[in-house]
């Protein structure tokens, strides 16, 4: 009954398989015969419908569309990744920053109000100065003019240019 | 009738025809899926309601090893490499183990839903549904180590080999095993009064076997 060499697999010299053990090993052959045949008629086509579904289920998903999704999931992550980086750096940087610049930004307004005060008086006086030039300037024009009005031109310049 | 292949009757090509089914079965192939369903699902039974003594049970747990070989396959996650059968009855021994725990928890016993099959008529041919229902109590006697033994040999179907790469134990120990649980069952049997499973007091077991059971 039992086919299987295996349970031939002895020592040279040991003594072969107790009969009465055979008869064990044929009873319990028959007993699993027992509880095979014991099995519902209609356990492989219940079995088959279950699983039928299951099985093309998995058939049909295929590697690319699945490795694709991961991809793209992972492209999401990683620009989720570089985004949370980015505001991490940006708060630490705020943190870091953050109790200057209430006074930094008053000191600069402050400092800037000043330069825009000092340019004005800057300009009040270079306007000041320019128009006191623009005076004198004109006054020695004038000066000139009537100093030179009874000169001959044509002498002074021969004069000149030697 | 569905074929059931045991190390009684594997052919030669067995295993070649058995990768083939796989493959194509991995690939959506219903008809491949189909025979190895007739090839394993009442030995995949067997194995579970001996363990559990439950038929609606077995099935429970049969229908869920297959399911977990479907997922499988399907998903591309087994490669054929001669170890078909280690596999699935791992499976299966894990689930009955995982109900053996749930029972456990809930407070039953498996073997004392078994009464009812002990009781049961068996189509078997040559032994007296007495002499197998002692043969089911001895079983109930072994430790868990030598039934396992007994149950995948017998129940399930597997060769020797095929145990060593499911259990990862040297094959003189199981052999050693084997031949242990089969002195126990004898001794049991012979202390019953079943003094051959086999013999001619079939007509005596019957007597003794109906006694003992009702």
């Amino acid at each position: 009954m039992n086919h299987d060499t295996t349970n031939q697999l002895r020592l040279s010299g040991e003594p072969g398989p107790d009969p009465a053990d055979r008869a064990v090993e044929s009873a319990l052959d028959q007993l699993g015969q027992a509880e095979r045949s014991s099995a519902p008629p209609t356990l492989e086509s219940r079995l088959l419908a279950s699983t039928q579904a299951l099985l093309a289920k998995s058939g049909a998903v295929e590697a690319p569309p699945v490795i694709a999704r991961v991809s793209s999931f992972s492209w999401s992550l990683r620009i989720a990744a570089a985004i949370a980086v980015l505001a991490c750096v940006g708060a630490a940087w705020l943190a870091v920053r953050s109790p200057a610049p209430a006074v930094a930004t008053t000191s600069t307004v402050a400092a800037l109000e000043e330069d825009i005060d000092a340019i004005i008086t800057t300009a009040s006086f270079a306007d000041a100065g320019f128009a006191d030039e623009l005076d004198k300037l004109d006054a020695d024009t004038l000066n000139f003019g009537q100093s030179s009005s009874g000169q001959d031109w044509l002498d002074l310049i021969e004069e000149t240019s030697l | 009738m569905t074929r059931v292949a045991s190390r009684d009757d594997r052919e030669p090509d067995a295993g070649e025809r058995l990768a083939d089914l796989l493959a194509r079965a991995s690939t959506g192939d219903n008809d491949a899926w189909r025979s190895i369903i007739d090839l394993y699902a009442r030995r995949v039974f067997a194995l579970a309601k001996s363990r559990c003594g439950d038929a609606d049970l077995a099935e429970e747990i049969t229908q869920s090893v297959f399911a977990t070989v479907a997922s499988t396959l399907g998903a591309g996650g087994y490669t054929e490499q001669g170890r078909f059968e280690p596999w699935l009855f791992r499976i299966t021994m894990n689930r009955v183990r995982d109900e053996a725990r749930r029972a456990k928890r809930a407070g039953v016993s498996l073997e004392s839903t078994s009464a009812p099959i002990l009781a049961a008529p068996s189509p078997a041919r040559g032994l007296a549904p007495a002499t197998l229902a002692k043969l089911r109590q001895g079983l109930g006697e072994l430790s868990d180590a030598d039934r396992e033994i007994i149950e995948l040999r017998h129940h399930a179907g597997l060769s020797f080999k095929e145990m060593t790469e499911m259990l990862n134990e040297p094959l003189g120990t199981l052999l050693a095993r084997h031949h242990r649980a089969l002195k126990k069952l004898r001794n049991f049997l012979d202390a019953a009064g079943v003094t051959s499973p086999l013999g001619d007091n079939e007509a005596t077991d019957d007597s003794k076997g109906a006694g003992t059971e009702s």
